[in-house]
Parts: structure tokens; C-alpha cells; sequence
């Protein structure tokens, strides 16, 4: 009976403990009562067991406040751009969207800046919200593609300058048929104008000064457009916003999460007005736009079709840099620092628009402890990524550490207050620590990282958030779900109340845009 | 409507900080969707108008709360002029989920500060520190009371299941 009494007392405690309140000595002393006491643990398994029943009936409730947030702000101004405050996962999916977005990726050498800026975008640290199902704008929105003929697309820099535009003529099976690309990007070194008429890709690289004659379909943006936005219908993180704005009239704003790209789409015709950096059009061209040009007078003409000798040495190269990306790599996991500084620097000669030779090079420098070297390159991955609306996170991560290592420890937490938040919300929503795990993993093939489990990659962070902060909420491999909770409530804690030691004003580090 | 002089940027700033939160406590009030939601606009628009009685911008979660509890208040009176309030608050109204019925009717039975503690927490992912803030508690009181919450609720939930 008093054995009885003294249980129900500890009814609260075991409260406490589900909900990670309890401290550490008062946890220690419950768990020991738990080992031996059948009733209490019974009760805290249940408690555990509810807790998810508890949370995810309040992430219904948080989805339906969030219409209610959207009518305040249609009377107020906007009230909360995050999607949601609930906490479903993604769905699966992610291979569907992982084709789409690999036929976008160029052959050859492309200096390409939407295709970089692309492939950047499905490699920097992205933090996942639940999904809102897009079907409804993005069925017709493919529908709507495949009839469209032509897309004339523009890009401009942060200064409003138009560096890239070009016309696709869509084919009847969608995918682009005629190619048109004049790109004229001073910043990236590029002036390039590229003619696709369908037999033969001719490029005409003004900085070198020389013609390339390619295959057909050598050059790309998105190959197969009603494809992509099919399968971001089936991608399972995207958001829509229907009564969204673009430069003033009604969108339907849609969020892919994986890749952090927007689209904005015409509610009328349902066609795409922009995707990502790139404006679209779906008008006719000018007369004789695919028409292949001589090439100008005096300048080199390389044929770069079939086996010829050119070709040869083109598909050296890439394979050279692609050895060289290699043994920096394993150099860099074997922790041979001096052997991956020098690998990884002879393929920036080569490719230095990479931001992943960069990023594994800064982790080589800091490996040997030359901070400045290691700060540069992290600077210059975050500056590649200045343009777009992605952040790498993984570098603000490691040029915090780095800094912090330099003894710069206002601009080091300056930069881990950029990575924290984002680190720690991937506990939650581990798609989030993609990039940080492929970051970390550089020999590591990234089909094999995707197949990370969520308990793989929330171990793998909590090691980070450790090392970065120096604190320990008791994470253990195995832990049972409710644990796991008061672990992760821990840290979203420990957060709150630090977020502000960790943003002292007036330091470098410059917070990404939104 | 609003006639404050403050400007709109201000209001879209007060929205924006503070929604969920009144959105929390309007939940464990109203103990119903679509009444919170109506609560919510209904705070903010009163708070609007008024903007220039918050002379303490620090304090606007807190000015904010009274103005929300004040609305609910007024809303659960309505409520019993019409018709008088059923013990079983969430199975009258259109339940979206089953989840969400089971836990509103749970929370319907714990006492309003309870109620309050639970909602902000889960709701508004508050920590207890923040509770505490918000609540006028010490951090230990905000813990213990959530905790409590915590253990009333399950003992509701298991018996609303058996």
C-alpha cells in the first residue's frame, strides 16, 4: 500500500522524464526505481508510447492553424512563412526527383551557370518541412508544359543584369529538341552562345575563343520540363502556397524543400513563370534561332563528335579531374591532410566552380591547421552560393569551427548561429542533414549516403551538434523513440536559450538570406 | 476598422511574433478548431485597434494573452446563451481527425492552466523557460505544472480508451 502510494508520487516524475524536464540527478534516481518497479514502468511506457499519439494529433491541429495564420495575413500582411509548424515526414519519392534532376546536369564540360547553380541546389543543406500535397497546381502545370512548344527562359544577377537566356523548342515526347543558349556571365568567366538545331550541338566559347561541335543534346537545361514538375508532384516535399504574388499578380508559389527551389506558377494558364534563378516564357522564337552559324573568321573549330582526337583529350581531362577529385577524397578520409590539399588544388585548376573541392579542401587545411587557408575556401563555397536562395550550411558549420580554432570565437559562433538551428531541426526532419552527411563523407557514394536510415543521420548529427557546442544531452544508439524525443527536446531547449551568445552583433558572418 | 496611428508594419510584426502563441492558448480555451481560429482573428483585430494602449512592446505576449482570454471568455459565453455546453466539448464540433477528437476531449477535462501549459508547449513548441515567461511562472512551477499536465492528460487518455 505505501510501496502503492509513493508510486502515484511518482507519477509526476515520470511526466517529467517523457517530457525531458527531469534533471539529471532526478532522472538517474527515477530510472532506478523504474528498473525495479513494474507499475512505474509500465506507466512511463505508455506515456512514451502516447507521446507520439500526442504530438502528431497536435501537428493536425498546427496544420489547420496555419490556414488560420494565412486569413490574419491576408488582413494583416503575411503572418509566417514557414509552411508549417507540424512534423510529418517526407514521403518517399526522392528517387523520381533524383532523375528528373539528373538529366538536368550538362555533358561535358558545361560552364552552364543555371546547371551549376541547379546542381548546387541539390547538394546544399536543405532543411526539410512536412509536405502539403501539390498535385492539384502541378497535374495541370504538366499538362499545360507538354502543349507549350517553346520556352524562352531568362536569368539575371543580383544587379538585374540578363546573364542567360535561352529558347527550347519541346518535342512531342517533351523532351527539348532544339537548344538555344546565349549565357553571358562575366563574374563566372563565361560567354558562351550554344546552337542545338537537332543533328549537331555547336558552341562557341567566346572566352577561349573557339567553336566545339558536340552530339545533339549536348547542352541542357531541364531536359524533359513537364517531367521534372511530374515528378515533384510525387517528390513528397513540396509545399504550395496558392494565393502567393509574383511581381504583383496572383501565383501559386511552389516550394520544392529537397532542392530549395521555388517555382511560381500562372494560376491561369497553369505554366511556370519562373523555376528557381530562371524566369520562363512559353512563346514562339525568332526566326532562325536554332540555325547553326558559320563559325566566325579565325576562330579555332574543335570536333568534338564521334572519336576524334579532340574528344580524346576532352574526356582525358574530365577524367584527370575526376582522379584527382578521388584521391584528395581518400587522402582526406585517410587523414594524409598535405596530399589532399595538393590533389584537391590541381583539380581547382581544373574545375573551380565546384563547391565541394573547395569545401574538402578547407577541411584538409583545417585538418593541418592552417585556419586562414581553411576559413578562405569555406568563404568562397558561401560566396558561390551568394546568388542563389540556397545556403550551405555545412560550411557556415565548418568555417565556425574553424574560426573557432583560428581563436576567433565572436565570428566562429557568429557562423555556428547560421548552422545550429538548422542542425538541430534536422533531428527532427533528418532529410535536413543530407548535405552535412555527404559534406562529411567525402569518399562516400552519394546513392549510399541516401540510403542513410533517419537513426543513422540523427546519430551522425548529434556527433556534430557535440563537437560544435561542447554539449552532451545523453544520446545513445538504440534508444527507444521516447528517449529519443527527450533528447532531441534537449537540444531545442538548450538552443532557446543559448541562440543568443551565439549572435553577437556587429561580427563578419552575414546571415544568409531566407 | 484599426485606427491606430502606429504603423501596418508594426501590426504585421505583432501578427507574425505572436499568432501561434495566441493560437495555443486560444486552442486550450475554445477547445475547438474552427472557435480558436475565430478566437485568433478576433484577438488580433481587437489588439489592432487598441495597438496604442501597448505601451510596453516587451510585454505584447502577455498584453496579447489578456486580450485573448478576454475573447474566448466572451466567445464560451455566447456559447451557453445558445445552447448550454456540452460536457464533451470536441465530439459536438466537426473533428477532423480522430487523434485530434481523442486528445481535444482529454484536454477538454484538465483545468485551464493545464490546459494552457500543455497547448503552448506542443502547440508553439515553447520551452519551459518561455512558459514560464509567458505564463508569469518561476522555470521549477512552469516544469511542474507541465509535468502534471502531462500526467492528467495520459490518465484521461487511457481512460477515454478503456
Amino acid at each position: 500500500m505505501n510501496h502503492h502510494t509513493k508510486c502515484q508520487k511518482r507519477q509526476e516524475a515520470i511526466g517529467a522524464l517523457v517530457l525531458g524536464l527531469l534533471d539529471p540527478a532526478a532522472e538517474t534516481e527515477l530510472r532506478r526505481h523504474l528498473d525495479t518497479c513494474d507499475l512505474c514502468r509500465g506507466v512511463r511506457d505508455a506515456m512514451v508510447e502516447e507521446e507520439n499519439a500526442v504530438r502528431s494529433a497536435f501537428d493536425v491541429i498546427a496544420r489547420s492553424a496555419k490556414a488560420a495564420s494565412s486569413a490574419l495575413a491576408e488582413r494583416f500582411g503575411k503572418a509566417d512563412k514557414t509552411p508549417s509548424m507540424a512534423t510529418q515526414p517526407a514521403k518517399p519519392g526522392r528517387r523520381i526527383v533524383a532523375k528528373g534532376w539528373r538529366i538536368m546536369k550538362t555533358h561535358y564540360r558545361i560552364t552552364s551557370l543555371a546547371a551549376s547553380l541547379v546542381l548546387l541546389a541539390s547538394v546544399a543543406g536543405v532543411l526539410l518541412w512536412p509536405t502539403y500535397p501539390g498535385s492539384y497546381v502541378l497535374g495541370q502545370t504538366v499538362d499545360s508544359i507538354k502543349k507549350a512548344g517553346f520556352v524562352h527562359t531568362l536569368m539575371r544577377d543580383s544587379q538585374g543584369r540578363l546573364i542567360d537566356e535561352r529558347w527550347i523548342e519541346i518535342g512531342a515526347d517533351g523532351n527539348q529538341a532544339r537548344y538555344y543558349q546565349d549565357a553571358n556571365a562575366p563574374q563566372y568567366k563565361t560567354s558562351l552562345l550554344i546552337i542545338d538545331d537537332g543533328k549537331v550541338c555547336y558552341a562557341l566559347d567566346r572566352v577561349e575563343g573557339a567553336v566545339m561541335l558536340k552530339p545533339t543534346g549536348s547542352y541542357q537545361w531541364i531536359y524533359n520540363l513537364a517531367d521534372f514538375f511530374e515528378s515533384l508532384t510525387k517528390d513528397g516535399t513540396v509545399t504550395v502556397e496558392q494565393n502567393a504574388r509574383y511581381r504583383g499578380k496572383p501565383a501559386h508559389k511552389v516550394r520544392w524543400l529537397k532542392g530549395q527551389i521555388d517555382c511560381y506558377i500562372d494560376p491561369k494558364t497553369r505554366l511556370p513563370l519562373t523555376v528557381g534563378p530562371m524566369e520562363l516564357e512559353f512563346t514562339n522564337p525568332p526566326a532562325g534561332v536554332f540555325t547553326v552559324p558559320k563559325p566566325p573568321a579565325g576562330v579555332k573549330v574543335v570536333d568534338l563528335r564521334g572519336g576524334s582526337e579532340a574528344a580524346k583529350q576532352v574526356a582525358e581531362r574530365e577524367f584527370k579531374k575526376a582522379r584527382l577529385f578521388s584521391d584528395g577524397h581518400k587522402a582526406l578520409a585517410a587523414k594524409q591532410y598535405a596530399k589532399a590539399v595538393k590533389a584537391l588544388s590541381d583539380a581547382i585548376e581544373l574545375s573551380p566552380m565546384e563547391n565541394w573541392i573547395w569545401y574538402w579542401r578547407g577541411d584538409a587545411y583545417a585538418g593541418l591547421a592552417q585556419w586562414d587557408k581553411a576559413i578562405a575556401d569555406y568563404t568562397k563555397v558561401i560566396e558561390m552560393f551568394k546568388t542563389t536562395n540556397m545556403v550551405p550550411y555545412y560550411a557556415y558549420l565548418s568555417r565556425g569551427l574553424a574560426r573557432l580554432g583560428s581563436g576567433d570565437a565572436a565570428n566562429g559562433k557568429a557562423d555556428l548561429a547560421v548552422a545550429l538551428p538548422v542542425m538541430i531541426k534536422s533531428l527532427r526532419h533528418t532529410d535536413g542533414a543530407t548535405s552535412f552527411d555527404y559534406a562529411d563523407n567525402p569518399t562516400a557514394v552519394r546513392e549510399a549516403l541516401a540510403k542513410l536510415t533517419p537513426e543513422q543521420r540523427r546519430e551522425n548529427m548529434i556527433l556534430r551538434l557535440r563537437r560544435a557546442t561542447g554539449q552532451d544531452f545523453g544520446y545513445k544508439a538504440g534508444m527507444e523513440p521516447g528517449q529519443i524525443e527527450v533528447v532531441i527536446g534537449k537540444w531545442e531547449a538548450w538552443w532557446k536559450q543559448n541562440a543568443s551568445g551565439y549572435k553577437s552583433p556587429g561580427t563578419a558572418a552575414t546571415s544568409p538570406a531566407s | 476598422m484599426g485606427t491606430s496611428s502606429r504603423s501596418s508594419t508594426e501590426a504585421e510584426h505583432l501578427v507574425r511574433e505572436h499568432w501561434r502563441a495566441v493560437f495555443s492558448l486560444c486552442l486550450a480555451h475554445a477547445l475547438c478548431l474552427s472557435d480558436a481560429e475565430d478566437a485568433l482573428q478576433e484577438t488580433f483585430t481587437r489588439a489592432i485597434a487598441g495597438l496604442d494602449s501597448l505601451r510596453e512592446p516587451a510585454k505584447a505576449r502577455a498584453w496579447l494573452f489578456g486580450i485573448a482570454r478576454r475573447v474566448c471568455a466572451d466567445q464560451g459565453r455566447k456559447r451557453h446563451s445558445v445552447e448550454s455546453l456540452p460536457d464533451h466539448v470536441a465530439s459536438k464540433r466537426q473533428p477532423t481527425d480522430e487523434r485530434v477528437e481523442e486528445l481535444l476531449a482529454a484536454l477538454s477535462r484538465l483545468p485551464e492552466p493545464y490546459r494552457e501549459v500543455v497547448s503552448l508547449y506542443y502547440l508553439d513548441g515553447q520551452s519551459t523557460i518561455c512558459l514560464a515567461g509567458n505564463l508569469g511562472l518561476t522555470p521549477a512551477a512552469a516544469r511542474q505544472r507541465l509535468a502534471r499536465a502531462r500526467v492528467m492528460l495520459h490518465q484521461l487518455m487511457t481512460r477515454g480508451k478503456t
